[in-house]
């Protein structure tokens, strides 16, 4: 990278890769909320009237980028360290399940709740159960249109949210088997869905959720931050 | 004439977080005349990423970038990244809900277009 008064120019370092012009604007698109303006610690950086030119197939040279100096800022962003989870999954091809996967999860997942409120009674105040059958609609937990075909597989992953590990722990054993055995009909014993390994409960830890989003003024890049000095 | 989906006047779209409280959008339209049909869509108003991933309307931005053919939408997440019922932390996936969405032109057609 080459870099002048108020322009600069990039090659990559492989002879095989190219800097193009739509390459290096694009990177201002990249998990930003604004393609023009971007915060930084001590301005804004403009780049509403960059232009972006091809000098050679490989090298892009960049101008017009407008530097709006501000008061020194700090960006603090933090994550809280809440509850505890532990997870369980099961694979399920059965078609009597697949043919319906959004009444068994409503049904399965009442009867965990159940379970874990008859199980723990009033210590179980704050816990939740969630499942994400993954292959129908895990990602988005959205429901799907009526008209949806039938996966011809789905992995159930279950997750239980607690106040403690323990908790946490305890409340999957006290559901593996009814997550385990849950029947789609009454009238054949119960059906096993498929563990991919033993023991099936999973402890998965503390849940970090992002909270803390803050703009700090601060006189220069320092005052928040401590250096510590190691003679070897 | 059916309207034409996002998928079918986009060559890529796709979507990640932007910081842990944001996810954004890029749509990269396949040609210019796409571009500028729809880069004031009223279809791509705050109303559709309400009732998409309930976002708050008055927390949606766009953006036109012309010189990529790209219409950049930003919202902010209706909880943190990494929640209690989190589902895709990084927000890689949340496009796909988008791509069969069926646009409107342009109303009122940009003067520049």
């Amino acid at each position: 990278m080459t870099v002048r008064h108020d322009e600069f120019e990039i090659e990559p370092l492989s002879m095989e890769n190219k800097c193009t012009p739509r390459s290096a604007a694009a990177h201002m698109l990249y998990e930003v909320v604004d393609p023009f303006q971007l915060v930084e610690p001590g301005g804004i950086l403009d780049v509403s009237a960059s232009t972006y030119e091809s000098l050679s197939e490989r090298v892009t040279r960049v101008r017009g980028g407008q530097w709006m100096p501000m008061p020194y800022t700090m960006k603090l962003e933090g994550a809280r360290a809440g509850p505890y989870q532990t997870v369980m999954l099961i694979g399920i091809e059965d078609p009597q399940v697949l043919q319906n996967v959004d009444e068994f999860e409503m049904r399965l997942k009442s009867c965990l709740i159940d379970r874990i409120i008859a199980s723990f009674g009033v210590c179980a105040a704050k816990f939740s159960v969630s499942l994400r059958i993954y292959g129908w609609n895990a990602i988005s937990g959205r429901r799907r249109p009526p008209s949806t075909a039938a996966p011809i597989e789905v992995g159930v992953l279950f997750v239980v949210t607690a106040e403690t590990q323990e908790l946490a722990n305890q409340m999957a054993k006290a559901c593996n088997p009814y997550f385990f055995h849950f029947p789609v009909r009454t009238d054949i014993e119960l059906p096993s869905y498929a563990f991919p390994f033993t023991p099936a409960e999973i402890a998965r830890g503390r849940v970090y959720e992002f909270i803390l989003n803050h703009v700090v003024s601060a006189r220069d890049g320092l005052e928040l931050t401590r250096t510590e000095w190691y003679q070897w | 004439m059916a309207k034409l989906t996002i998928n079918d006047v986009c060559d890529q779209v796709r979507s990640k977080s932007a910081g842990p409280f944001w996810v954004t959008v890029d749509l990269f339209f396949s040609n210019e005349a796409y571009y500028k049909r729809y880069k004031h869509s009223e279809t791509l108003g705050p109303e559709l990423f309400e009732s998409l991933f309930s976002a708050n309307p008055e927390f949606v931005k766009r953006f036109a970038v012309d010189a990529l053919r790209v219409v950049k939408i930003s919202f902010a997440r209706p909880r943190p990244q990494g929640w209690v019922h989190e589902r895709d932390l990084h927000a890689g996936q949340q496009y796909v809900r988008l791509l069969n969405v069926e646009l409107a032109e342009s109303v009122p057609a940009d003067p520049q277009a």
